[in-house]
């Protein structure tokens, strides 16, 4: 037999499961599936930036009511412009006034998997007021039924539904001839068990990947969902390949499950069940590991620290004194005078530097706790084929645990950079009360709104493109793997 | 009697009974137990925190009542009973508030910020177990019921010597579902009790709570038993039936849940919450400016008919509190108010979109009985608001009634903070939840009678 | 007992010797056979006798313990698909694809083989092997049993196969398809194609085997020349062989 005779032999193969009509059944099913994923996961990035949009548009509101209030009381006035009032204030704008927003923008295939987004927001308002105890205290409530079920993305349909459409595809191939008797007339044709089943699965594996790679095209650019790819093509491209490898990884278990010689239905039960413990049951067993491997601190301790923090800082005269230690790490001997521990706006700060530092801890272990997790799912992720493609599409989406947990570390850095751009004026403030103008009701003493730090998002790529590396590599090896068990067993003809 | 004795006899001597008992038990038992330690020591946690809370509320040194309200406390969400069950919406709705004044603040740290990336769409919970595998379970047991018997002719041989189609199926299927719920029934009764006797239950009904819960799985578990059946009634191999019910499965458990997802929030719109929350602020932002502050300060007293603060019967700065929060109040009763029941709209729908798949009627029905459905958490969130409210109305109105005249701030001690009691909360009733399970109920019911009606006619037409 | 006289580079088939136990059951005690080109050859035997083995032998689907089998020359357990080109293998139940026509099943068939005919030449092949034209562009799902036999038979004829090898053709068929297929099976023959068949069906060997070995016990316990005997006679033979290697 010649190697040129190979193709003929796919191309038959290729023709006899396209005139099946359930072949057509499961590529429309798929493709419609594919298509209401891509739809939902660019309703879903839409909303993502339209949150995005709002911020920016509230920060931006924030600065200009705040420069028109500035204009407003430059002229002397009869009204009374308490400190929590007066945006003109370095204290008042930066405690009350000022919206700060730390935000994680949607990369350009964010549309692939909602990932953490729905639990998890990607806009967080940077706040100085009391409940700070946490970095992820942004929440966003919705229906507790939709989350529990989970949403329609593409990534489930790429991880979950591909693999059950392949199986009912390749699932019975050579098994359901093995049950009808036909692999008898089969195997009576001058050729071997490995030719026939290469071109059967071949067969499969390419209508497999061309329903999958260009259903999953087809439903990106008709959902419009997709942004701009520059600088993301390499990821694009390996997240592709991944995707293949991973069909072919699943047709190749079709084919170790039809050599195992027992017959459609164990064959089907055999993949049926493989899928189950793959997607379902390893997932959930690797993420008892996590649990065990990087222990979630207890949130009350820390609601317990921090409360303790504050009884103690109001409890006799702890705040002044509290406030005098603040002063005295931050003033030279001779800047201090009698009676600046008593101004509301150092007691403040002192005393948020007070429950920083008694939460410091707390907020370090749950910082480590948080990355840490992250880092061994990412591990534990790669021993399921399923758990590692939809790491490699989150990642990609920027909607993983690892992007989040160092999101909120950059809006905890964004937020002290915010403190040390204040505390030095509101300081100066206190320290020289000079009214800037004579009969005016409000303070006037700052108007640097436009040089506010601003929150720069740190780049996803990265980590995107590394992931889908690492993932198109471990399902390239077990794919290959199955192929050459399948391959092996495929020997000879069942007698 | 007998029959179902004889087919119940041949059912325990499978090996796949075994099988599948020690799956289901092994996997319940797990996620049970884990459950239930998570359950006892979160309750101890929660425990500890709010006598200490309470002990710093009535600790606090002599201030201004409003400092007092600052100072607020956190309350703390107790778990319900049955959450080591189906937990329901509790892992994804906050469970922690801190109380304090002027804010609704959010129930923040939902246990599935914590879960982690794997731990979704898993096998956490008895529910999820429940509502994936024990359907399996059922198929397992079920689908070779009839096509076996056809497939090696022993059904050609039943029919051909007058054994009635109708009691035979009536005695496989009572046989079949005998050893189910011994299999499922039993496990979940053993956790369920465990949870129950182990865990302070006040208010919760948790006996009757506990045996509706576990006779809606049941149901669940006999439905996939039906279907199992109706496959094997008409495949003609049992392999075929196999096939077929594993594609039923995948197609009710697996897929249509989400694509129920989809269709809710696309046919059931609401506003996000972060929506609701800048249009909040952008209401109270001017009511918040000097320049309001100044026109209420002059209303009040041209309300009173004086010229000075200090000449009112009141305290100036205690009646603008009590006005402002009254302000806050209608808001949030507003944009809150309909923001919820937005999303109770949406879960309504979602027992409706049982219809779709019976395992979402199921995940309705099961955590409306255990006590963890989004109504519990609303009513919660809203007892907290009312006791946040109740805190805000009795120091404003101290300081409103204690006039302080030249400049000088009113000081109150403990008797004022002895007056707020502790936080109590009281689940949902029973009566209330049997209510919200009526839809769901219903629908899953409906799966119930629209397989069995299917059965009749396959039975009374059985062909060998 | 001889089963052939011609030498075995000049046979189609040759089976040497052949020795084939499943576990303690021995299926094969070292089976003689040799078949030449046009010759018919019928092994007569019971249930378990070792038919369907020498079948799974001679494809190469099974390999000897002892002996040889040698197809045109190739040594069917080391080279099983170098033997099955030269063999056509029509089992007792001819199972087609019954989303196919008989056409379109040819083709696929002859693919495997490595053929390519185009669709006139396989209605052609289908025709000589007496399937009726009108079924051609029909579904096999359709066809009866000796429809899909005929489908087998234009396989054959497609690969010009030297051994025909039929496992229980005629069982199952009406007597007016199991002539039909005779008919079909001695034009083979003509053609000079060697047809090994397993079978019980003592009548239809009679019109159509040249030899006729009785298996039993895992060997041919003799070879009788049906033309010599009548149907009872060769009822009586079989039965007293079998009684013989039983007791």
């Amino acid at each position: 037999m010649s190697a040129v005779r190979f193709p003929r032999l796919l191309a038959a193969e290729l023709r006899l499961i396209l005139r099946e009509r359930l072949t057509w059944a499961i590529l429309a099913a798929l493709v419609a599936a594919l298509a209401l994923a891509a739809w939902t996961g660019a309703g879903r990035v839409d909303a993502a930036r339209t949150a995005l949009a709002a911020a920016t548009a509230d920060s931006e509101r924030a600065v200009r009511e705040a420069k028109a209030a500035h204009l407003r009381y430059s002229q002397p006035a009869a009204i009374n412009v308490n400190y929590w009032q007066d945006p003109t204030d370095a204290f008042g704008y930066r405690t009350y006034f000022m919206a700060a927003y730390a935000v994680k923008p949607p990369t350009p295939l964010s549309v692939l998997a909602a990932g953490q987004s729905d639990v998890q927001p990607a806009v967080t308002k940077i706040d100085f007021g009391f409940s700070t105890v946490f970095d992820d205290t942004a929440t966003e409530i919705g229906s507790a039924a939709a989350l529990r079920l989970g949403p329609f993305d593409l990534a489930f349909v790429l991880v979950v539904l591909v693999p059950l459409a392949i199986i009912a595809l390749a699932g019975t191939r050579l098994s359901s001839e093995h049950d009808s008797g036909i692999l008898r007339m089969i195997a009576a044709q001058p050729t071997g068990p490995r030719r026939v089943a290469g071109a059967k699965f071949g067969a499969a594996a390419l209508v497999a990947l061309t329903a999958t790679l260009g259903g999953t095209a087809l439903a990106l650019l008709l959902s419009g969902g997709l942004g701009d790819l520059a600088g993301w093509s390499g990821t694009a491209a390996l997240l592709a390949a991944a995707l293949a490898a991973y069909v072919v990884f699943w047709v190749a278990a079709c084919a170790l499950a039809a050599s195992l010689w027992r017959g459609a239905v164990a064959a089907l039960a055999v993949l049926v069940l493989a899928w189950a413990f793959l997607t379902v049951a390893l997932p959930t067993a690797l993420s008892l590991a996590v649990d065990a491997l990087a222990p979630v601190p207890s949130r009350i301790a820390a609601i317990d620290a921090s409360r303790q923090a504050q009884a103690h800082f109001y409890a006799g005269n702890e705040a002044a004194a509290v406030t005098a230690g603040w002063l005295e790490a931050r003033l030279p001997k001779d800047a201090r005078r009698p009676g600046l521990a008593d101004a509301p706006e150092l007691k403040r700060l002192a005393r948020d530097a007070h429950y920083d530092e008694a939460l410091a801890d707390h907020h370090r272990a749950a910082r480590a706790q948080a990355l840490a997790a992250s880092a061994w799912s990412q591990k534990l992720a790669l021993l399921s084929p399923a758990t590692a493609l939809a790491l490699a599409l989150e990642t990609a989406s920027g909607t993983d645990a690892g992007r989040h947990a160092a999101f909120l570390s950059e809006a905890a850095t964004y937020r002290r950079s915010l403190r040390a751009f204040f505390e030095p004026r509101i300081l100066a403030q206190v320290l020289d009360p000079v009214p800037v103008c004579a009969g005016c009701p409000a303070r006037l003493d700052f108007d640097a709104y436009d040089a506010v730090p601003a929150f720069a998002p740190a780049d996803a790529r990265g980590s995107a493109e590394r992931q889908a590396l690492l993932t198109l590599v471990c399902l390239a090896a077990a794919a290959l793997l199955l192929a050459a068990l399948a391959a092996r067993r495929l020997k000879q003809w069942p007698a | 009697m007998r029959r179902i004795g004889a087919e119940l006899a041949l059912c325990l001597q499978d090996a796949r009974l075994r099988w599948v008992g020690a799956v289901l038990a092994l996997l319940l038992a797990v996620a049970g137990l884990g459950a239930w330690r998570d359950a006892v020591r979160y309750g101890q946690d929660v425990d500890a925190v709010t006598a200490a809370e309470r002990a710093r509320w009535l600790g606090q040194d002599a201030k201004n009542p409003h400092s007092a309200d600052h100072f607020g406390l956190w309350v703390f969400k107790p778990s319900a009973p049955l959450a080591v069950l189906d937990p329901g919406s509790e892992p994804y709705t906050g469970r922690m508030v801190r109380v304090e004044a002027h804010v609704f603040n959010d129930a923040v740290y939902r246990a599935v910020q914590e879960a982690g990336p794997l731990a979704r769409a898993g096998l956490g919970s008895v529910a999820d177990i429940v509502g994936l595998v024990v359907p399996l379970g059922a198929i397992l047991l079920g689908f070779s019921a009839f096509a076996a018997d056809r497939e090696r002719g022993t059904l050609r041989l039943a029919l051909g010597n007058g054994i009635a189609p109708g009691r035979l199926f009536a005695g496989r299927f009572a046989a079949l579902l005998i050893a189910l719920v011994l299999v499922v029934g039993l496990p979940l009764l053993g956790i369920g009790a465990l949870a129950a006797m182990s865990r302070d239950a006040g208010g919760w009904q948790l006996w009757p709570r506990l045996l509706a819960w576990i006779a809606a799985q049941l149901a669940y578990a006999a439905l996939f038993l039906l279907v199992a059946m109706l496959v094997s009634l008409r495949a003609r191999t049992a392999g075929h039936a196999l096939a077929a019910a594993l594609a039923i499965w995948v197609g009710l458990c697996i897929a249509a849940p989400r694509l129920a997802t989809t269709a809710v929030e696309a046919f059931v719109p609401a506003v996000s919450y972060r929506e609701v929350r800048a249009r909040l602020d952008a209401e109270m932002r001017p009511h918040r400016t000097a320049e309001a502050n100044d026109g209420r300060t002059r209303e009040i007293l041209a309300r009173y008919g004086v010229s000075e603060a200090d000449e009112l019967p009141v305290d100036l700065r205690g009646l603008m509190m009590v006005e402002n929060d009254d302000h806050h109040f209608a808001l949030y009763d507003r944009e809150f108010g309909a923001f919820f029941e937005g999303i109770a709209a949406r879960e309504r729908a979602f027992a409706w979109a049982g219809l779709l798949s019976p395992r979402i009627a199921l995940q309705a029905l099961s955590q409306t009985l255990a006590g963890t459905d989004f109504a519990q958490h609303a009513h919660f969130v809203w007892t907290v608001e009312a006791y946040r409210r109740s805190i805000s109305e009795r120091m404003n109105t101290e300081i409103r009634d204690r006039p302080q005249r030249g400049g000088t701030t009113l000081v109150a001690g403990p008797e004022l903070w002895r007056e707020i009691p502790p936080f109590a909360h009281a689940p949902l009733p029973l009566a209330r939840a049997l209510a919200d399970a009526a839809v769901p109920a219903l629908v899953l019911a409906l799966w119930l009678a629209g397989v069995g009606g299917l059965c009749v006619p396959l039975v009374r037409r059985l062909k060998p | 007992m001889g089963a052939s006289a011609l030498p075995a580079d000049a046979s189609v088939l040759a089976i040497d010797g052949a020795v084939k136990r499943f576990g303690s059951r021995t299926a094969l005690a070292g089976l003689d056979l040799r078949l030449g080109d046009g010759e018919v050859f019928a092994l007569l035997g019971p249930n378990g006798a070792g038919k369907t083995t020498t079948i799974n032998l001679i494809l190469g689907f099974l390999r000897a313990e002892a002996g040889t089998i040698r197809v045109c020359g190739i040594e069917a357990g080391e080279d099983p698909v170098g033997a099955r080109r030269h063999v056509a293998y029509i089992p007792e139940q001819v199972a087609l694809y019954p989303g196919l026509s008989g056409v379109e099943n040819l083709r696929y068939f002859a693919t495997l083989a490595g053929l390519d005919p185009s669709k006139d030449e396989a209605r052609a092949l289908l025709a000589e092997a007496g399937l009726a034209p009108e079924a051609h562009g029909r579904k096999a799902g359709a066809y009866s049993k000796g429809m899909r036999q005929k489908v087998g038979i234009a396989v054959a004829l497609a690969r010009r196969a030297r051994l025909l090898l039929l496992d229980e053709p005629t069982s199952g068929l009406d007597p007016s398809a199991a002539a039909d297929f005779s008919a079909t099976v001695r034009a083979a023959a003509e053609r000079g194609t060697a047809v090994l068949m397993a079978t019980h069906d003592l009548y239809r060997v009679r019109e159509m085997a040249g030899r006729v070995g009785v298996l039993s016990g895992g060997r041919i316990v003799e070879e009788i020349d049906p033309t010599a005997l009548d149907h009872a006679a060769l009822e009586r033979l079989y039965i007293e062989r079998l009684a013989e290697v039983a007791s």
